[in-house]
């Protein structure tokens, strides 16, 4: 994925929708694509992880046993698709328990490290209030 | 660190070293004597593959059994072997066994103990204390050859063995009271953090793999220096003299070795990254062979092998010290002893059969030789700079530091660009905006556009028209005339027609009138050039470019300035921008349109980019007050900057307030363009500013662009300034109060953040990734104690030649040393702070204790935390304090009481001392989404969302301790984003 791709890849998710196309360039530059194969594992321990495609089966640490089974994963936590993105909560609160996701079959995902992320939002105000608000509406989405 | 073990560690190793070097000078000697020098390889292979032989077995056997018992076994086998070694030779015994046996046995000794003193410091302690245990170990090694030299003169050879006997019972007596010590003082060097793995990780295994490489490659090069040495030594000197002369060696040799360990290395170590260190070594065995090499001699070859043998535990046995304190206790302990008795010696070995195989021939002709030898020593340097690599990688990562090589985006395919240019004039305007900033942060050379220009596709071609209105190029304005002369696609015709009008250029205006009468857009692009290139009503255009095309805007108020009083100027920006204005603009940011798009931007937003670039002094009231307010159209103005409007921006500068200031530092992060502009903040007077103007040189250095060197260059010094004055003044801070003491640790913190922010930028500046320098800050001011030493650690290997950095940030971390005095260098730094210390501010002392407890707060800069302190409101409530559904503007602080929240379907939470409630509100403008009661009556702050707002955007911290607030409420109910 060229930098642009990877740039249409994090713009697609919900979260980053507030974000200016300068910042999501920025954030792209730092980021990275990476093609899972099924049962390929990555963690959310210094990197947020955006699904590009396919599906991975997500849990927290702190809800789960290290060599606990899929089912177990997805009943403790879910399943993330195209447009989620995973591990942000930790970019503004690092004491949050990182994830473990679980390709379920051949997933393209893009990575931006945890020190990147915190970067840029530290670097654009704006970008960091867009998140702000971001992380809000969840909230109250959840709270109706 | 566990002094009393490190002291008896050093005094064992010492005299282990004492008894090793003792027992080779007695074991070569007799050698020679029998063998003769055409048997040396022999010698050298034999004494080897034992070295080797016996690690491998203390390997196996530590690895069944206690590594205390079987160290004691081994150092009663050394007394034995040493005391019955001169009966066994004049029974007969072949000296080739003897020599063997004690070279072997008392090496091991020695590495096993030396892992004993290892145990006992960690760290940056380990740096600074292994050297001196080193310099302890070569003591021994000077007082045996030098004595001995004496000794043997005196009484024969034979009493060699008799000390090294003797020497070695005293060694079993340290080694017992040393393993109390570590039993009882604890082993630092020994144990890891909690979660450690035990085994080794991929990074550490390529580590591994290229300090097996180094060790084989030192081993060759070390045994054919050897070789050559001792071949030359026999040559020159035989019986006792020749005994005297090798003794003599090394004495002299561990003499030197000695100034060394305790004169530079530590140093060194504790200033120097890895790969400087690891290069000493191979590189100076380089210098001397060619200096052997031009003038072969004995005292070249000496001096050859006196800088190998000093060189090889001075530098490269503490660089592979360090190298693998990346691993955990268990590997580490291990792999230095199979490095160093295994490794080592095998390529010790292989370098002796090769030279065994050619035979005479390797000894007569020395410059051969040499040069051989010299190969080998460049692959190992190459193998010690890979290692010193995977080194810095290793210790970083646990961190989550990595480094990341950024895409050079000056050097995009031409295929790229076009698919680029295609999604850039795509309708999609998410899409669009997305590919316009790309193709802006890609900095393309306008000549690479020549061989586009007509394109196939109409979007294709508009896009790079637009490029090129973007940045004017005189030399393709003749591609660009031929091109817009046989465009038939509006859009593009239009944006032709703007790309050559800012070039200057009117040939291609007939075509535009031809198609004029069938296009509104391009009617006005030719209205706009024609004003542009030949003048005419400069202000009514700029006013109506001004809501249609602001950069055109800049252009046509560069073109015809001549024409334009800075009264008349003054009054068409402010007429746009007044134009249709009732609050905050639009911002390009939310439609992702450029600055060029028709209609894209109100008339303000197009004013506010225009007074920017070229405001005069009358429009800045207007541009600070916007960026005063946070106006996100102000902001866009400023990260929309080119070279020459940043260039006017840095000259009204002193008509623009500090917090508008800063907003322009922040803005600027956007800008490569603002280097010059930065340059300038950096050096601001206000410290925000400063602050601010240095987190965005970081991302723009991240970017790739040049900052300019002295603004970098006295921020460091001024940042290095700032942080020795905080230090100073926390070593007066006895008698401050709690919130003095406290808010002087927070700007502590902040001093150490900007330190290293600082030297980040300075790194890219030498073309070093400043990301992972810069990521140590947030370790270090906020990791666990393990982290923040490993931190620093990663500090000294990331920033070359700033000893003072590392010397200041020790000292930040260590407690502070009370003494007398006053925080009077404070004031230059942090008048706030200084006149807190001073007590003038007491009255605001309870406040700001109790803003600080809620995590929101935590980290917020001092005068800003105060002045939102001073414009909160002290309430006391009992029952209601708001419903679930009702409108609300404020949040809440409890100082003191508890809270509960009810929201229908939830249970009741609780919110006690420190606690936030109503930030969804403030911050979203959405009903409040609980109903909040006081049981018994509480004590709280309130703070209204306008007051909020003008602290945020003084401390955008405050947002991320917003963020992480809602995170932490987020977190239960959504692991797809956790």
């Amino acid at each position: 994925m060229d930098l642009l791709e990877r740039a249409r890849a994090l713009a697609a998710c919900p979260l980053f929708t507030d974000l200016a196309p300068a910042v999501v360039i920025r954030l792209a530059e730092r980021a990275r694509s990476t093609a899972l194969e099924a049962g390929e594992r990555r963690s959310t321990d210094d990197s947020v992880w955006v699904v590009v495609d396919g599906s991975l089966v997500i849990s927290s640490r702190a809800a789960v046993a290290i060599d606990a089974s899929t089912s177990t994963r997805k009943k403790h936590g879910g399943t993330a698709t195209a447009g989620h993105v995973l591990g942000l909560v930790r970019v503004v609160a690092p004491q949050t328990p990182a994830l473990e996701a679980i390709a379920e079959r051949a997933s393209t995902v893009v990575g931006v490290s945890l020190d990147d992320m915190r970067d840029v939002l530290e670097e654009d105000p704006i970008a960091l209030a867009a998140l702000s608000n971001a992380l809000a509406r969840l909230l109250l989405d959840g709270a109706q | 660190m566990n002094r009393r073990a490190f002291l008896l560690g050093a005094a064992m190793v010492m005299l282990c070293n004492l008894v090793a070097v003792t027992l080779r000078s007695f074991a070569e000697v007799a050698f020679l004597e029998a063998y003769g020098a055409s048997k040396l390889p022999w010698l050298l292979i034999a004494n080897a593959g034992a070295f080797a032989v016996a690690t491998l077995g203390y390997d196996l056997i530590t690895r069944r059994a206690h590594t205390r018992i079987v160290d004691l076994g081994l150092l009663i086998a050394l007394l034995i072997a040493a005391a019955v070694g001169p009966t066994l030779l004049r029974a007969g015994a072949p000296p080739v066994v003897l020599v063997v046996a004690l070279a072997a046995t008392s090496q091991v000794a020695g590495l096993a103990l030396w892992n004993r003193v290892a145990a006992a410091v960690a760290g940056r302690d380990a740096r600074r204390m292994l050297p001196r245990a080193g310099a302890a170990v070569t003591l021994g090694g000077a007082i045996a050859g030098l004595g001995a030299g004496v000794l043997v003169y005196r009484l024969g050879l034979t009493v060699l063995p008799y000390l090294g006997a003797a020497a070695t019972a005293i060694v079993i007596a340290l080694s017992v009271l040393q393993a109390r010590a570590l039993a009882t003082g604890g082993a630092p060097g020994a144990t890891a953090p909690a979660g450690t793995p035990e085994g080794l990780g991929a990074l550490q295994q390529r580590l591994l793999g290229s300090l097996i490489a180094v060790a084989l490659l030192e081993g060759i090069v070390a045994t054919v220096i050897d070789l050559q040495f001792i071949s030359m030594l026999k040559g020159r000197y035989s019986g006792d003299t020749l005994a005297v002369a090798v003794t003599l060696f090394y004495g002299g040799t561990n003499a030197i070795l000695f100034l060394l360990q305790v004169l530079a290395v530590p140093r060194i170590l504790v200033t120097r990254s890895l790969p400087t260190t690891a290069a000493i070594h191979p590189v100076m065995a380089l210098a001397w062979y060619l200096v052997f090499a031009a003038v072969p001699g004995f005292v070249t070859l000496a001096g050859t092998r006196t800088s190998d043998q000093v060189l090889r535990l001075a530098t490269s046995r503490t660089s592979q010290e360090i190298e693998l304190s990346a691993f955990p206790p268990g590997p580490r302990a291990r792999w230095k002893v199979l490095l160093r008795g295994g490794i080592w010696p095998l390529g010790a070995a292989l370098g002796a059969i090769v030279l065994l195989v050619i035979g005479p021939k390797a000894i007569a002709h020395p410059r051969v030789l040499a040069l051989a030898a010299m190969g080998v020593a460049i692959l190992w340097f190459i193998a010690g700079q890979i290692a010193a690599r995977r080194f810095q990688a290793a210790l970083a990562a646990p961190l989550g530091i990595r480094a990341h090589r950024a895409e050079d985006l000056r050097q995009i395919e031409l295929g790229t660009l076009e698919r680029w240019s295609q999604v850039a004039g795509s309708d999609d305007p998410r899409d669009a905006g997305l590919a316009r900033a790309a193709l802006t942060r890609a900095r393309i050379a306008a000549t690479d556009l020549a061989d586009h220009l007509r394109h196939d596709e109409p979007a294709v071609r508009a896009a790079l028209f637009e490029q090129l209105a973007r940045a004017p190029s005189p030399a393709l304005r003749g591609e660009l005339r031929a091109a817009v002369t046989i465009e038939d696609d509006d859009r593009a015709l239009a944006l032709g027609l703007k790309a050559l009008a800012l070039a200057g250029d009117d040939g291609a205006l007939d075509r535009g009138r031809s198609r004029a009468a069938l296009s509104r857009e391009v009617a006005e692009a030719v209205h706009s050039a024609e004003v542009t290139l030949r003048g005419g009503d400069v202000a009514g255009e700029l006013i109506a470019l001004c809501a249609r095309d602001p950069e055109w805007a800049v252009a046509l108020v560069r073109a015809r300035r001549s024409e334009l009083t800075d009264a008349a100027l003054t009054a068409a920006l402010l007429a746009a921008a007044t134009t249709g204005h009732a609050g905050p603009s639009r911002s390009r940011r939310s439609t992702g349109a450029p600055a060029s798009s028709a209609g894209a931007s109100s008339p303000r937003t197009g004013a506010l980019l225009v007074i920017a670039r070229v405001g005069p002094d009358a429009t800045m009231p207007m541009l600070v007050e916007a960026l005063e307010a946070g106006e996100p159209a102000a902001i866009d103005a400023i990260s929309d900057l080119d070279a020459e409007g940043a260039a006017h921006l840095a000259s009204k500068l002193a008509l623009i307030s500090p917090l508008a200031r800063a907003a322009i530092a922040r803005a600027l992060a956007g800008a490569p363009t603002g280097t010059a502009l930065i340059g300038m903040l950096l050096s601001d007077e206000d410290p925000d500013v400063a602050h601010a103007a240095l987190r965005t040189a970081l991302a723009i250095a991240r970017g790739g662009a040049t900052l300019p060197a002295e603004p970098i260059a006295n921020a460091n010094r001024g940042a290095l300034a700032a942080l020795v004055a905080h230090l100073d003044a926390r070593d007066a801070a006895g008698a401050w109060s709690v919130c003095a003491r406290h808010e002087l640790d927070l700007a502590l913190r902040r001093c150490v953040v900007r330190l290293l922010w600082a030297a980040a930028v300075e790194a890219a500046a030498t073309g070093r990734d400043p990301a992972p320098l810069a990521a140590t800050a947030r370790h270090l001011i906020g990791g666990r104690e393990p982290d923040r030493r490993r931190a620093l650690d990663v500090v000294q290997e990331l920033q070359a030649g700033r000893a003072e950095i590392l010397g200041v940030l020790e000292r930040w971390l260590r407690p502070a040393v009370p003494r007398d005095g006053t925080a009077t260098a404070l004031a230059t730094f942090d008048p706030w702070l200084a006149a807190l210390c001073a007590g003038e501010l007491v009255t605001l002392e309870p406040l700001l204790l109790a803003l600080r407890k809620p995590a929101l707060f935590a980290t917020v800069a001092g005068p800003t935390l105060a002045s939102l302190a001073a414009r909160a409101s002290v309430r006391s409530v009992t029952g209601t304090l708001f419903a679930q559904g009702a409108d609300g503007d404020t949040m809440f602080v409890v100082t003191s009481g508890t809270l509960i929240a009810q929201r229908t379907g939830v249970a009741d939470r609780t919110i006690e001392v420190g606690g936030v409630v109503g930030e969804l509100a403030v911050l979203t403008r959405a009903p409040r989404a609980a109903t909040v009661i006081a049981m018994a009556t509480a004590e709280i702050l309130e703070i209204d969302r306008a007051t909020f707002a003008a602290a945020s955007r003084r401390a955008p911290e405050l947002v991320l301790g917003l963020s992480a607030t809602l995170a932490g409420w987020l977190a239960p109910e959504r692991p797809d984003v956790l």
